[in-house]
């Protein structure tokens, strides 16, 4: 009976997205947090269309306002003005729960730090967004989740805890959780942030198949290295987005 | 292997928090349990209660009324039973001797003949065990006379006729009379003959008792009118008979007559079942927000990668739903346990047949929505909070913040902190972390503040049952009171009294009782009133001390004076200082003018008139039917072996005697009845303490989990684990310090206050009022004890966590 009302008091049901737009489409975003010392303008107005398939590396100084940016795409945070939409969708127009249902099966996210439910296994870190957004049948949840442990390279670590893990390998869980709902989508916080050179390499080669798959993916970044690694990098200036300098350097173009 | 279908992550999520972390699961089910318990026990023993007193009591057809009087034949007690309105009536004869215990003591006896033990109608004594009827010569004891006397069936007993002779009674059997008084709050021992044992002991196969119930349709709910009524028309029919009714006792309809202290308990315990369960249910919301405080990061992952909120806010409830299961499994079976052994001891206490255990479904029913429905209620709005954090607020929140001050209360306690500047720097921080946290320190305060109040009270009660009776007895100056079966004169019983060594003095009263009538019409005498005791001392008496609360005490120059007992007013409100008051004793009406009020002294209702004057009226000038006595000695073995050779010197000069009594044993008997309640009491406040105890415990355990990192910088600053572990000590010191300050000046009123309802219930008057300042401390060392003891285990957790183990703890 509580649940009953609970569902019902937390009814979600998205809008239809609108057709004919790219993967990601920010126009005129400004973002502006009130704080004790005042407000502080962290994003000035951006504008970004990112196409489908396209491999992004989001670039600037500390404080810049990357994860600002990245956070409006993936809905963890809301726009003070402008417009966000990803696939059709109006993000910013939309509920909390909404959101959450939305992301859920569209959406991959990897954070740089903690990731994982500790009390769960790896596997079951994987198949956790199956089930809150009921995608695949139960049946086949643990299949696809090992699958795509081996395909993050540690599927020999399914049953692990993650306190039992490096940091490396719980990085790879974490992406291989944000692929479980197969969402067109994938943004990435500093996901190589604590991972060394050659581990880092290979999630950013992973990255590249996946664009090359036909996902969408926006990664955040301070290493230069990796950057050009990516299809177009992006970078992120006092809160407004550099216009774009040499497009198409990257490996994957 | 496993079974992800039936048993999904989430579900497993649920699943290791309840069982990966067993000792959180231990603190939050005890504390639920703990609710469980209190209100299980308390509702099942008030059911069975109930079920067990009436049935025992109700199986023993009590009587409405009982009518006492001077000997008289069977004829008239047809004569009330033929009255409109009764509906059984039945005589018996009471003899009322003395008895030597197995002990070698003497002591008062209440011999009960029945003339038809087969045929018993109103106030049925049945048969325990051994011999049923009584044969002739033999004696039948009441159960709970067995231990006050001391002797075993097969045994004998020695009692001493009025008129001094000493004869033997084989026990030959036991039994049950569910309608007398137990022998604990009677200081009598009851036994049953037949009338033929009556001759042995120097009586007339006569009786002097007549009970009788009434027809149900005379009742008017609980009202004792219309029994009186009837009573009254009793008295009258035994009157034209030609015997002198001297008391009319008559019981409210359907309660038992012990009625009040029984109220007195289940208040009692009704206040520690609300308490427990407000305190258990204080605890669950602490841990339960400490839990999702600890778990803000989980909850905003959940949403991150697309949970809704009601989807996380059902796992929480889950969780909580199972905390509960497991709390009524531990707890129910506890709780009826309890409510047994209650039961039973209560049933000892004042002789009711506990029928044993039952768990009726709807004590189940609501210990399960006490472990199940209120946790979920009292968690619905700390999970409703933790499930709103966005994404970027839980991904965000690295726990420091919440340490900044916010304000006023903030920056005073920093500012008191500074003047602490003493202490080591760690402790302060740890001190200031707990004053931050306020929801948290809040609700365990109030936790330990009402747990601390609450004991502390109940000392307080139990210090002004104490001063209550101090009080009563101050009254009593005189060391031992003979009661005379007839008046003698007044100076021969005084003369024989001196003839005995060890008498300091002796003070002949007359003494006599009478109804007190609403005023002088000749209906006045059939209606309602009770029946008073009317004491006759020489008015410059000093053998007793009553506490005048109006008016004056009795002088030379009263002649109808009258100083009225405050037991006596509440059954005669109309009785006033300055006013007049009409007495019936036997067939005369007295006329009376109030002059003064004395506080009753758990003495029942007495008025005092004075002795010339009251003799006088009653035509017994210069003669008294008791004495007062001071022993020289004011030891309590001593003035009860000068009883006895009083008793036997009288007996030996032909003065009847009807009772004996030694202050000091009375004495004795009124705190052995209080002892029963402040038994009660203390139980009580022991189990409180241990609830507080059990919630200290749980939030300094969760205390420690959430300042895993704190902790851990403590350590790689190089603190010792005594260090880290002195740090959790000295917070929960502060925090049992301040609960206690609290609770202590809470402790008054609620003192007052239970104190107050405890005395009406239990004594129909509020207690003399003593706050105990014995509580006070044992509170303060207590608490500071339990305290420490609760922070034990948790700081040695802090103390045992190496800086590895912190780094890579979440
Ligand atoms: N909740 C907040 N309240 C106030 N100011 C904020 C908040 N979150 C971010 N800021 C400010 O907005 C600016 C941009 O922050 P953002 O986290 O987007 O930087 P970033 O480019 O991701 O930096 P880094 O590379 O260090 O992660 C910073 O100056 C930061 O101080
Ligand atoms: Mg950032």
């Amino acid at each position: 009976m509580i649940g009953k009302w609970l569902s019902k008091l937390t009814l979600v049901d998205l809008p239809e997205p609108r057709r004919g737009m790219a993967a990601v489409e920010l126009s005129g975003v400004r973002k502006v947090y009130v704080t004790g010392a005042g407000e502080f303008a962290a994003l000035k107005g951006v504008d970004l269309k990112v196409a489908a398939g396209e491999f992004v590396a989001v670039v600037g100084k500390s404080g810049s306002g990357k994860s600002t940016l990245i956070n409006m795409i993936t809905g963890i945070d809301r726009p003070t003005a402008g417009e966000v939409w990803v696939d059709g969708m109006p993000v910013h127009t939309l509920t909390e729960n909404q959101i959450a249902v939305w992301r859920g099966r569209t959406v991959g996210v990897v954070f740089q730090f903690f990731q994982l439910l500790p009390t769960l296994t790896a596997l079951e870190n994987v198949m956790l967004p199956m089930d809150f957004c009921d995608v695949h049948d139960p049946h086949e949840r643990p299949d696809r989740a090992r699958q795509l442990l081996e395909l993050v390279g540690v599927g020999d670590q399914a049953d692990k805890l993650p306190a039992n893990l490096s940091g490396g390998q719980q990085q790879r869980v974490a992406i291989a959780r944000s692929l479980a709902n197969e969402p067109p989508l994938l943004v990435a916080d500093e996901p190589t942030g604590n991972l060394d050179t050659r581990t880092a390499a290979a999630v950013i080669d992973l990255f590249g198949e996946l664009a090359h798959a036909g996902k969408t993916i926006l990664m955040v970044t301070h290493d230069e290295d990796l950057a050009h690694r990516s299809s177009r990098i992006v970078t992120v200036s006092e809160g407004l987005v550099l216009p774009a300098a040499l497009p198409g350097r990257g490996r994957y173009g | 292997m496993d079974n992800y279908v039936l048993f999904t992550p989430r579900w497993r999520k649920v699943w290791a928090d309840l069982w990966g972390n067993k000792l959180r699961t231990i603190l939050v089910v005890m504390s639920i349990a703990v609710g469980v318990f209190a209100v299980g026990m308390v509702y099942s023993s008030y059911l069975m209660f109930a079920r067990d007193l009436a049935g025992s009591w109700g199986s023993a057809s009590p009587a409405s009324a009982s009518l006492y009087a001077d000997p008289f034949d069977e004829e008239l007690v047809d004569s009330v039973r033929s009255l409109r309105g009764v509906k059984e009536a039945e005589g018996r004869r009471n003899v009322d001797l003395r008895v030597r215990t197995g002990g070698g003591e003497w002591r008062q006896m209440f011999l009960t003949a029945i003339p038809d033990y087969a045929k018993q109608k109103v106030n049925v004594v049945k048969p325990q065990s051994g011999a049923w009827p009584p044969g002739d010569g033999d004696v039948l004891l009441e159960r709970s006379s067995l231990a006050e006397l001391g002797v075993t069936q097969g045994g004998s007993i020695q009692v001493e006729t009025p008129s001094g002779r000493k004869r033997l009674l084989k026990v030959t059997g036991v039994v049950y009379d569910p309608s007398q008084i137990p022998s604990i709050f009677s200081g009598r021992s009851y036994g049953y003959i037949n009338m033929d044992t009556l001759e042995k002991l120097d009586e007339k196969r006569r009786l002097d008792q007549v009970n009788f119930i009434v027809q149900p349709w005379i009742l008017r709910g609980k009202e004792t009118e219309p029994i009186e009524a009837i009573g009254r028309r009793a008295w009258t029919k035994l009157e034209q008979g030609d015997t002198t009714v001297f008391w009319l006792q008559v019981n409210k309809p359907g309660e038992h007559p012990l009625q009040g202290a029984i109220n007195a308990m289940i208040l009692l315990l009704a206040v520690l079942g609300v308490l427990s369960l407000f305190l258990g249910t204080f605890l669950l919301v602490n841990t339960v927000s400490a839990i999702l405080a600890q778990q803000v990061r989980q909850v905003g992952i959940m949403k991150a990668i697309g949970a809704r909120r009601d989807q996380i806010l059902r796992m929480y409830l889950t969780l909580v739903g199972a905390y509960g299961i497991l709390a009524l499994i531990v707890a129910a079976p506890l709780g009826a346990l309890a409510a047994s052994a209650v039961t039973s001891f209560i049933a000892g206490v004042f002789n009711f047949d506990s029928g044993g255990l039952e768990m009726p479904p709807s004590v189940l029913l609501l210990e399960a929505a006490v472990a199940i429905l209120i946790p979920l209620v009292a968690a619905m709005w700390p999970i409703w909070r933790g499930t709103g954090v966005t994404v970027r607020e839980a991904v965000g929140d690295f726990g420091i913040s919440g340490v900044k001050a916010k304000g006023r209360i903030d920056r005073w306690v920093d500012a008191g902190l500074e003047r602490l500047k003493k202490l080591p720097r760690p402790l302060l921080l740890s001190l200031r972390n707990t004053f931050r946290r306020k929801g948290r320190l809040a609700l365990t305060l109030l936790t330990l503040t009402v747990a601390g109040t609450v004991f502390m009270a109940v000392f307080s009660v139990r210090s002004s049952l104490y001063s209550t009776l101090d009080q009563a007895l101050d009254y009593f100056h005189y060391d031992i009171s003979i009661g005379f079966t007839q008046s003698y004169r007044a100076s021969r019983i005084e003369q024989e009294v001196m003839r005995v060594p060890g008498i300091k003095a002796a003070e002949a009263w007359g003494f006599t009782s009478g109804r007190i009538l609403k005023d002088e019409r000749k209906e006045a005498e059939d209606e309602a009133s009770k029946n008073v005791f009317i004491l006759a001392p020489p008015v410059e008496t000093k053998m007793i001390q009553p506490r005048i609360i109006e008016g004056r005490w009795l002088v030379k120059e009263d002649e109808s004076a009258l100083v009225v007992n405050t037991e006596a007013l509440k059954d005669n409100q109309q009785l006033k200082v300055g006013e007049p008051a009409i007495i019936k004793v036997g067939t005369r009406k007295l006329r009376f003018t109030v002059v003064g009020i004395a506080q009753s002294t758990l003495t029942g209702p007495i008025v005092y008139a004075p002795y010339e004057w009251l003799t006088g009226a009653v035509q017994e000038a210069g003669r008294a039917r008791s004495v007062q006595i001071v022993a020289a000695s004011s030891d309590p073995k001593e003035q009860s072996a000068l009883g006895r050779t009083l008793e036997e010197h009288m007996k030996k000069n032909s003065l009847r005697i009807q009772n004996v009594d030694i202050t000091w044993e009375q004495k004795q008997r009124i705190r052995s009845q209080f002892d029963i309640i402040t038994t009660f009491l203390l139980t009580m406040a022991v189990l409180l303490a241990v609830v507080g105890a059990l919630g200290l415990t749980g939030t300094m355990g969760i205390n420690v989990l959430e300042r895993t990192r704190e902790i851990g910088v403590m350590r790689a600053i190089g603190a010792s684990s005594l260090g880290v572990g002195k740090v959790f000590v000295v917070e929960v010191l502060c925090i049992g310090l301040l609960s206690w300050l609290a609770g202590a000046i809470l402790a008054l009123p609620v003192a007052a206050l239970l104190s107050y309802q405890v005395g009406v219930l239990f004594l129909q008057n509020p207690l003399a009022f003593s706050f105990s300042i014995a509580g006070i401390v044992i509170w303060l060392v207590l608490s500071a004890l339990l305290s420490v003891l609760a922070s034990l285990m948790p700081a040695w957790n802090a103390a045992r966590l190496s800086v590895r183990d912190v780094l890579s703890y979440e």
